[in-house]
Order: C-alpha cells, then sequence, then structure tokens
C-alpha cells in the first residue's frame, strides 16, 4: 500500500489532498506543521510527501530540509504545494530538496498524475 | 453540507477571529513581528483554502488584503488604525460571505461588486510601487502565458487596422524583457460606482503602445442611455514582461482577455510587387552589409533606393522598416540579424519568411530559471488543452527537468538523500522502454544507484533528450482518476480497512482524532431547557419530604416512618443536587463569549471619540449559566459605553492631570461562591457623589431631608434611579442616561444587583453581581406577622440575635454595632407595613449585603433554607419590584420572595 503524507495546517487543504490521493488508493496520514510532519514521519516510511510551505510552528522548508537529512523518509519523493507562484519560492523549495512544486490550489489531475509518476509501484 | 465546505467555514472562523485579534494587537505594538506573522498565517490559510472553491469575489478580497499583510510584513508598510479600520471591515464582508456560503452554499450575485468595493479601499493601504509581483492565484489558468512561441496567440481582429507608424513604435519597443500583448478589455458594467476609472487604468497599463475604445454594445437613443452603466470596450497593444502585466491586470482577470502576439506580426508588409530587377542588386549588396554588420553603408543604399520607388510598393515599405530598424539599433548598439535578412530576402520573394520570433524572447542571465517557473504554468494550461498522451509525455519532461533543477541547487548540504530521491523518482517515473534504452542489459534500477550527481543528471538529459525525440513510444502508468468528490463511502471504507496495516502511532492519532470529533455534542438549547425544568420540578416535589416527615412525627406519630423518610430524603436530596449540578454544567459557557465583542466596540468607540484607551480583559474562563451571560452583554455595553464617553478624559486632559494618556477600562469576571461578580473599571475621572446629590435633588430624584441624610455611597447609587444623567453634553454614545436604569433593570431580573464604587479623580468602578444559574434559587424562609417569606441566600451574611437595649441610634437611623461594625437596621414590618407584632427583648436580626455595605433586618422568626424555583410575579403584582418572584412550596403553598434592595429603596 503506497502511502502518503499531508502536512498543510489548514483543515481544508489537507482534506483535500486526502481525497485526491485516497481516489489513487493511496494510503494517507495528515500532519498539522513540520513538527508533527516528523513525528510522523519517524513511526512510518512514506512512498510521497506533500508538504505545504507556509505554517506554523515548523515551516515547509525546514521540514523538507530534516527530511533529507536522515531518518528512513531521506530519500521520500516530496512535492511541495503553495499560493505563491513566483519563481523564487520555487527555487526556494527545489534548494531545501523538494521534488516538485505545484501552484495552490492544485488541480486535481496534475497531482495525481505527478503523483503517480513520482511513486514507485 | 459538503464536509469541506463546512471543514473550510469552521477552519476559516477561526482564522477570521484569530485575524480580529491580531489586527487589535497590532494597534497597540505596530511592529510586533510575532503578531504579524500570526496575523499573515491566519489570512494565507484562508486565502488558500479558499480557492478550492468557486468563491471568486471571496479569494480576491483575501488575497488582496493578504497581499498588503506581506508588505506591512516585511517592513515596506506600517499599518495605522485607519488600514486597521479597513481590513476589519474587508474581514467582516468576508465573515458574512461565510453565513452566506454556510446558509446558501454559494455568495450572493453582489457579491463581486462589494469585493470589487473593497479591494478598491484595501488599494488605497497599499503602496504604489510593490515590491513583489504576483497574480491571482485561481485565475493563473486564466491569464498564465507560456514564453515559447507555440503559446503565442491569434491576431485579434483590429491588428489589421493598426497604423503604420504605431506596429513600428511598437516593435521598436519591445527589447529583450518585454514581449508583445493584446488586450481586450471590456469594464464590468457597473464599474463607475466601485471607483473605477477604465480610462485612467487603460491609460497607465505598462508599456502601453495604442489602444482604441469603442462602444460594446451599438449606443441606444439619448434618452435611453444611461450614463452610469459602462458600455465600453477597449482594444489594447502593450509592451511589457509577463509578470508586469499580469500584476497589472490581477483584480480583474474576468474583465480582461489578453493573448502574448508574435512580435513580427507587426511587421506588415503590403502592395503590389515592383520590378524585381531593380531590388536584385541591392538585395546582395544589402545581405553582405548585414553579415559584415556595416550599417552605415546599409542606410546609405537604403535611401538612395527609397528616393526611385513609388510608396505603395511592396518593396517601399519593406525598405522603411528596414531603415527604422537599422537605425533602431544602430543607437542602441546591437547587431543586425535575421530580422533585416528576411525583410531584405521578402523584397524578391513578396513573402516575409521569418523562422523564429524576430526577438526571442529570453533572458540570457535567468535562462534555466526561466524555464523552470513556466514549465509547471505551461502544464497547467495544456492539462486542459492537449489530449492525454502528450500530457503524459509533457508532464514527465517537466518532473525531469524539476529534477535536474533540484540537482544542481543543492550545492549545500544532504546531497546523497536528494541523489537517492531523484533516483527513486527516475525508477518509477520513467517508462521500461526508454530505461532499456538508457542503460543497456543491466537493471536500470541497480545501475542508477551507483550514480554520481552528474551522471544522474546525465542520465536525465538523455532521457530527456529521448522524449524530445519521440524516439520511445510512451506507455505511461495508467491514471484514471474518478471524478473527485464522489461519495465519500467508498474511500473511507478503503481507509478503514488500510487502518490496521498502519504503525502504532498512527492508529492511536486516529483514533484519538475520531474520539476528538464525538466530544462535542450540539444539542437544542430547548431540550437542556426541558430537561433543567424537569430538573426543578423534581426538587420542588423533593421538598415536599420533610413535610410528610413531619406529619408522619407530629400528626401521626410515627416516629420510625419519620425517621425513614428523612433518611431516605437525605439520598434523593443529594442526588437531586447533583443532578442539578450536571444539568447547571451542561449549560455553562466562559465569560469569553461575551467579553469577546468588547475589544472592537471599545476600539471603535474610542476612535469615534478621539480618546485612547486600552481594555483588559480578565478572568474571561470564569464559567455561568449560558442565560445569565447572555443577559449580561447589553448591560455591559452599557456600562463600557458610560466608561468611554463620561467616565474617561480627552488625552489632553489626562496628561493635564498628569495620567498617562492611555485610559485603561478593565472588564474582570470574578467567581465567587454561587455567584460571578463582574467589574467594569476605569480610571477615569470618577463620579463627584455631591454632584450627584445635587443633581438628584434639582431633579427630584430625593427630597431635601434625603439630600441631608444620604451617604456618599448611596449617592453614587443614584445613577441608576430612572431618568437620571449627569453627562453635560449629550453625545451620540451614551445618549441621555437611561443606560443606567436600564443595566439595573435588566441585572435585578437576571436576580442579581448591581453597584457603583468611585473616587473622584481616580475612576470609577461598577460592580455587577450575579448568580451562577437563573434556575434554581436558595432562600432562606423567615417569618414577619405569621406570614412567610423568603430572601435569597446570596446575599445573607448571618442569623443574630441582639438584646433590645444595645441597639443605638444614630440621626434617624436605628443601628447595631456587631463585631466593631455598625450595621444600620431596617424592620422588615415597617418596610412592608404590616402590623406591629409585641416587643420582645430579643430582636432576630438577619445580617445582609446591601451593595457594598452590611445591614441588619429585623424580623419574627428565622426558618431553614429551601431550594426554590423562582417564578417571576405576574399581572398587576408585577409592578411591584419589591418582590423579586414567587415559589411553591412542598407543602402547596406559596412562598414570597422578597427583593430586599428595592424594599430599602422604596422606602
Amino acid at each position: 500500500m503506497t502511502k502518503v503524507l499531508v502536512v498543510d495546517d489548514a483543515v481544508t487543504v489537507r482534506m483535500y489532498h486526502r481525497e485526491i490521493m485516497e481516489q489513487l488508493g493511496y494510503e494517507v496520514s495528515e500532519a498539522e506543521n513540520g513538527i508533527e510532519g516528523l513525528e510522523k514521519s519517524a513511526f512510518s516510511q512514506f512512498d510521497l510527501m506533500i508538504v505545504d510551505v507556509n505554517m506554523p510552528k515548523m515551516d515547509g522548508y525546514r521540514f523538507v530540509t530534516s527530511i533529507r537529512e536522515d531518518g528512513h523518509n531521506h530519500s521520500c519523493p516530496v512535492i511541495m504545494v503553495s499560493t505563491e507562484e513566483q519563481l523564487k519560492d520555487k527555487l526556494a523549495a527545489y534548494k531545501v530538496g523538494a521534488n516538485y512544486y505545484i501552484v495552490k490550489p492544485a488541480k486535481v489531475d496534475l497531482m495525481q498524475k505527478i503523483a503517480n509518476l513520482m511513486v514507485e509501484e | 453540507m459538503d464536509p469541506m465546505l463546512e471543514a473550510f467555514l469552521s477552519e476559516s472562523r477561526d482564522n477570521l477571529e484569530t485575524a480580529g485579534k491580531c489586527f487589535l494587537a497590532l494597534e497597540d505594538a505596530p511592529n510586533n513581528k510575532d503578531i504579524m506573522d500570526e496575523l499573515f498565517r491566519a489570512v494565507h490559510t484562508i486565502k488558500g483554502s479558499s480557492g478550492l472553491f468557486d468563491i471568486h469575489a471571496f479569494t480576491q478580497v483575501v488575497h488582496v488584503a493578504e497581499d498588503i499583510l506581506d508588505n506591512a510584513r516585511e517592513g515596506a508598510l506600517v499599518l495605522d488604525s485607519g488600514h486597521i479600520d479597513t481590513f476589519l471591515d474587508a474581514f467582516d464582508q468576508v465573515n458574512a460571505w461565510l453565513d452566506e456560503l454556510e446558509n446558501q452554499g454559494s455568495l450572493a450575485s453582489s457579491a463581486s461588486e462589494t469585493a470589487a468595493e473593497l479591494i478598491a479601499k484595501l488599494n488605497q493601504i497599499m503602496p504604489v510601487e510593490l515590491p513583489s509581483s504576483t497574480t491571482d492565484a485561481n485565475n493563473i489558468d486564466d491569464v498564465a502565458i507560456d514564453n515559447s512561441q507555440s503559446y503565442y496567440g491569434e491576431l485579434p481582429s483590429w491588428f489589421s487596422k493598426l497604423p503604420q507608424d504605431q506596429r513600428l513604435k511598437a516593435y521598436l519597443a519591445l527589447d529583450t524583457n518585454s514581449q508583445l500583448f493584446s488586450i481586450d478589455y471590456t469594464p464590468d458594467a457597473a464599474c463607475f460606482f466601485s471607483g473605477d476609472d477604465p480610462l485612467h487604468f487603460v491609460s497607465n497599463l505598462p508599456g502601453l503602445q495604442w489602444f482604441s475604445a469603442s462602444s460594446l454594445n451599438p449606443w441606444p437613443d439619448l434618452l435611453a442611455l444611461d450614463p452610469f452603466s459602462a458600455n465600453l470596450n477597449f482594444q489594447i497593444l502593450v509592451t511589457s514582461d509577463n509578470d508586469t502585466l499580469q500584476h497589472h491586470l490581477r483584480y480583474i482577470p474576468e474583465q480582461v482577455e489578453i493573448s502574448m502576439l508574435c512580435p513580427s506580426s507587426l511587421i506588415n508588409i503590403q502592395g503590389e510587387m515592383g520590378d524585381l530587377g531593380l531590388y536584385e542588386e541591392f538585395c546582395k549588396q544589402a545581405e553582405l552589409s548585414v553579415v559584415n554588420g556595416k550599417p552605415d553603408e546599409l542606410l546609405r543604399n537604403i535611401s538612395t533606393l527609397l528616393s526611385m520607388s513609388g510608396d505603395e510598393l511592396y518593396q517601399t515599405q519593406a525598405l522603411h522598416w528596414l531603415e527604422a530598424l537599422i537605425k533602431h539599433k544602430q543607437t542602441h548598439a546591437q547587431d543586425l540579424g535575421t530580422v533585416e535578412l528576411a525583410l531584405i530576402r521578402c523584397m524578391l520573394s513578396g513573402e516575409l519568411a521569418l523562422d523564429e520570433p524576430p526577438i526571442k524572447p529570453e533572458k540570457p542571465n535567468t535562462k534555466e530559471e526561466h524555464g523552470s517557473e513556466d514549465e509547471s504554468e505551461a502544464l497547467n494550461q495544456q492539462i486542459d488543452n492537449l489530449d492525454a498522451d502528450k500530457v503524459d509525455n509533457e508532464l514527465l519532461t517537466a518532473l525531469l527537468e524539476t529534477q535536474v533543477e533540484m540537482l544542481s541547487l543543492s550545492d549545500l548540504d544532504a546531497q546523497d538523500t536528494r541523489l537517492s530521491s531523484v533516483q527513486r523518482i527516475l525508477n518509477a517515473a520513467l517508462p521500461q522502454a526508454l530505461k532499456t534504452s538508457l542503460v543497456a542489459k543491466a537493471s536500470f534500477s541497480e545501475k542508477l544507484v551507483a550514480c554520481s550527481k552528474a551522471e544522474t543528471i546525465t542520465i536525465i538529459q538523455s532521457a530527456l533528450e529521448k522524449l524530445h525525440n519521440g524516439g520511445i513510444d510512451i506507455d505511461a502508468p495508467e491514471v484514471a482518476p474518478p471524478p473527485l468528490l464522489p461519495s465519500s463511502s467508498a474511500s473511507s471504507e478503503e481507509a478503514s480497512s488500510t487502518e490496521q496495516q498502519v504503525s502504532a502511532s498512527d492508529i492511536s492519532s486516529a483514533k484519538d482524532e475520531k474520539t476528538a470529533a464525538s466530544k462535542v455534542l450540539r444539542v437544542d438549547q430547548h431540550r437542556i431547557d426541558t430537561l433543567m425544568d424537569l430538573v426543578g420540578e423534581l426538587i420542588v416535589a423533593k421538598n415536599a419530604l420533610p413535610f410528610l416527615a413531619k406529619k408522619a412525627e407530629e400528626e401521626f406519630d410515627v416516629r420510625p416512618l419519620a425517621k425513614e423518610i428523612k433518611s431516605q430524603y437525605a439520598a434523593i436530596n443529594r442526588l437531586s443536587d447533583e443532578l442539578q449540578a450536571a444539568v447547571m454544567q451542561i449549560r455553562m459557557v466562559p465569560m469569553s463569549t461575551v467579553f469577546q465583542r468588547f475589544p472592537r466596540l471599545v476600539r471603535d468607540l474610542a476612535r469615534k471619540l478621539d480618546k485612547k484607551i486600552k481594555l483588559v480583559l480578565e478572568g474571561e474562563e470564569t464559567e455561568a449559566d449560558k442565560n445569565v451571560v447572555e443577559e449580561l452583554a447589553d448591560p455591559l455595553i452599557h456600562l463600557i459605553r458610560n466608561s468611554l464617553d463620561h467616565g474617561l478624559e480627552m488625552p489632553s486632559e489626562r496628561v493635564a492631570l498628569g495620567k498617562s494618556e492611555q485610559g485603561t477600562i478593565t472588564l474582570r469576571a470574578i467567581p465567587k461562591d454561587d455567584q460571578v461578580i463582574i467589574e467594569v473599571c476605569d480610571d477615569g475621572k470618577g463620579i463627584d457623589p455631591n454632584i450627584i446629590k445635587r443633581k438628584a435633588y434639582e431633579k427630584g430624584v430625593i427630597d431635601e431631608e434625603r439630600l441631608e441624610s444620604i451617604s456618599d455611597h448611596e449617592a453614587l447609587q443614584l445613577i441608576f434611579a430612572a431618568g437620571f444623567s449627569t453627562a453635560e453634553q449629550v453625545s451620540d454614545l451614551s445618549g441621555r442616561g437611561v443606560g443606567m436604569d436600564v443595566v439595573r433593570t435588566v441585572i435585578q431580573q437576571s436576580g442579581g444587583s448591581v453597584v457603583a464604587l468611585s473616587e473622584v479623580g481616580q475612576g470609577s468602578t461598577m460592580r455587577l453581581t450575579l448568580p451562577l444559574s437563573m434556575a434554581v434559587t436558595r432562600v432562606m424562609m423567615l417569618e414577619v406577622s405569621k406570614q412567610l417569606y423568603g430572601i435569597s441566600m446570596d446575599n445573607i451574611v448571618e442569623t443574630v440575635r441582639v438584646p433590645i437595649s444595645e441597639v443605638q441610634g444614630i440621626k434617624r437611623q436605628k443601628a447595631i454595632v456587631l463585631r466593631d461594625r455598625l450595621i444600620p437596621l431596617f424592620d422588615l414590618r415597617t418596610l412592608l407595613e404590616v402590623d406591629d407584632a409585641e416587643q420582645s427583648d430579643e430582636l432576630a436580626v438577619l445580617v445582609m449585603h446591601h451593595g457594598d455595605e452590611e445591614i441588619g433586618l429585623v424580623i419574627d422568626e428565622f426558618h431553614e433554607g429551601i431550594d426554590i424555583i423562582q417564578k417571576p410575579l405576574e399581572g398587576v403584582m408585577a409592578g411591584y419590584s419589591f418582590y423579586s418572584g414567587t415559589a411553591l412550596l412542598g407543602d402547596g403553598r406559596v412562598l414570597l420572595v422578597l427583593n430586599i434592595p428595592e424594599l430599602i429603596a422604596c422606602q
């Protein structure tokens, strides 16, 4: 079973991303911020992470940086999602080690296809 | 309701509340980074989530607010109170929209107009030059334009009418950073009402080259013409960079149609072909001049040739273009290139053949970055248009390019993990055929793991190459997503069936979520009221048992039965007490539900009055019965308005008095036994009891005799008397002083009392004492003139018996000294105007609180305390305010409950 971690501080957005991923038959865990994300990540191995940028306590950049540092999720594909569509925001995401960047609100179709490409069978 | 919408509503309401608090906090601390961040995040979240729903107006307003806040957060703007007013207004509307969404499922049709007004107001806050450029995230697909040639739009119909000189001017205005756009702008018909000026807007477009305005629909007769309705359509040509243009148009995406045009389409050469022989020689020469970079020579030849050519010839027009281009490039020190060559060649062929756009839109320094910026936008756009295979191909390309970019950016730590994440993705994303063509023989994944960063990049690049050449037939992974938002049962079943596989932490958290959801139960208030009534009946019914026991003992002389009834009574009594407490607990709400309204009220009023005021809330968590808390709202508004209006001085007065410029109002809730005390304190000028006395006398509230004897404390309480006002000027806030009278009435109806305390120059305090619950009251029964009365236990301090010799007379008032305190005595017989009883040597005195003092009430006999459900008096009796109500006793008799403060006031 493919496991996806959705990290976002907005309930609505988590619900949306969960729905998108569950349609692909993936199993979804949620975290409200980077710290909760790291806690979840410590106990489970994920096949994909969908991470918001702007969150309280620990933002998406710091979260992805920490994920890439060590632990069993260090090579997990990461999609960063944010409302910012400027180049600098995308580059910042790639710089911390995100594998893709999608501008919110993410299109269902795009997100599902990208996720499908990124996830190993 | 759609569960996602429901989540959005409650989440956004929370965030709006947070935002509201932050705005108020920012007024005190405008530069506080933490508050700014919290505020920004709240607004950001609302905006992000709103994008998931089709509520354009809503998203736009929040988006603009977010933009401005982002500027403020970065220090480009300091928010002052005026700005905050605008924000608060906008968020009030956002809140109203949430209600609309909840009730109707969509926004009203007027929403976009309202949004335009709010945005216009918000825009006044915004600093003129934005450091950043953003487009409305929601509209990115509508307006996103890619730089590659394939995205050039079709030429609009008016394009052919463009005059030649305008074309040349526009063409020359293009440089490496700008592109050519045509804009079709149809202002909203109601745009004049939202303060839009379409002409001004158009004139200020970045890089405006040309525009033409026409009527959208044919103009009607002059009589039928509505001059307030915009019937306009603008056709506009601009040269600008995409970001700047998008930024400029970000609030009216639905009113504009933008398309990027190929710059070479400006070059419009028409006319009859002249004699080719004349030009052949020239063309040979000219090509050589271009290649060798000799513009002067070329210009000479052109002017010679122009003098020989007829104006309407095709070649002549080409020559004009050529001349202008060369002159332009000369002054800008640019090399001649393909455009010039094409222009020269067309003079012979009659056809302008430009393989590439004449000015390639590229930014040499940021070429790589630019590509990546566009790719996802391009993808977003393509997704809808192109067929599935193509999309998958494009998507894969984009994904691969992103990986290269990511790897080349990761010159920092954790390189290995990035690399392995990329390799994982390659392994997953690349189709098998491509893999085998890339890595012969060996297994792709095994080979890949051994690759270094550079090698991986090489592999990706060759994969990209193969993809572009279309050499590989891609059997892309099957993705057949069902439509979004199906009945959630399927996915939830799936989720539950997989839950067993989740690790321990996940299961526990999932359980937590479930239990959290069931922790709060929403119940109709009527059901709880019914329950409360039943409990009340039970308590009254229970009170019959002691009477029964007494009867068994005294009338039937069955002592053992009486004893048994008594012990049963004890058990039932305990249970009913607990039951009552439990039901009461259900109805308890924290004071914060009513206190929360005040920061905004105080802020708004203070600004209206030009006063500087800080509101301090204390004890918000104190709980009381929902009814009590609700009843409290209006009296508190009156009291706080009064403090603001009459209590606190103007800043200048305060400074002159040596006080701090900012006045403080404290709103405080203190739980005390079965009561809750609410205080409204201010540090203003206080109330002068002498002025109150004089005014009360002038207005006939008190007579001369009372004027002499009244204490300062008693005088202060006169402000609660009907028709009493001390305001020298009637302001539009506190009206004519009827407020305090209303406050007293409401509070007393709730079974509470109100006291004014004040020290001249230091401020004043209004203290409300309220029962925690209005449902069940504990009263003490007492006897006067052989009649039973009840007095609320809340105010009773103690019961004493005093020898009649200890009663002293001070002025005209009888009093006793109890433990060194002087306690004025009131005879309940006199107060109730009932017959005098025979004098005994001892007085039964009930010592009770009266306002802030203690008084003694002389009665005939004490009886026991009892729980009652107090019912208000009805009909003609309702006018007797010295009875607070009636109650039914266990043996069927009716008990009159006295309102002692009223009784004493009526004296």
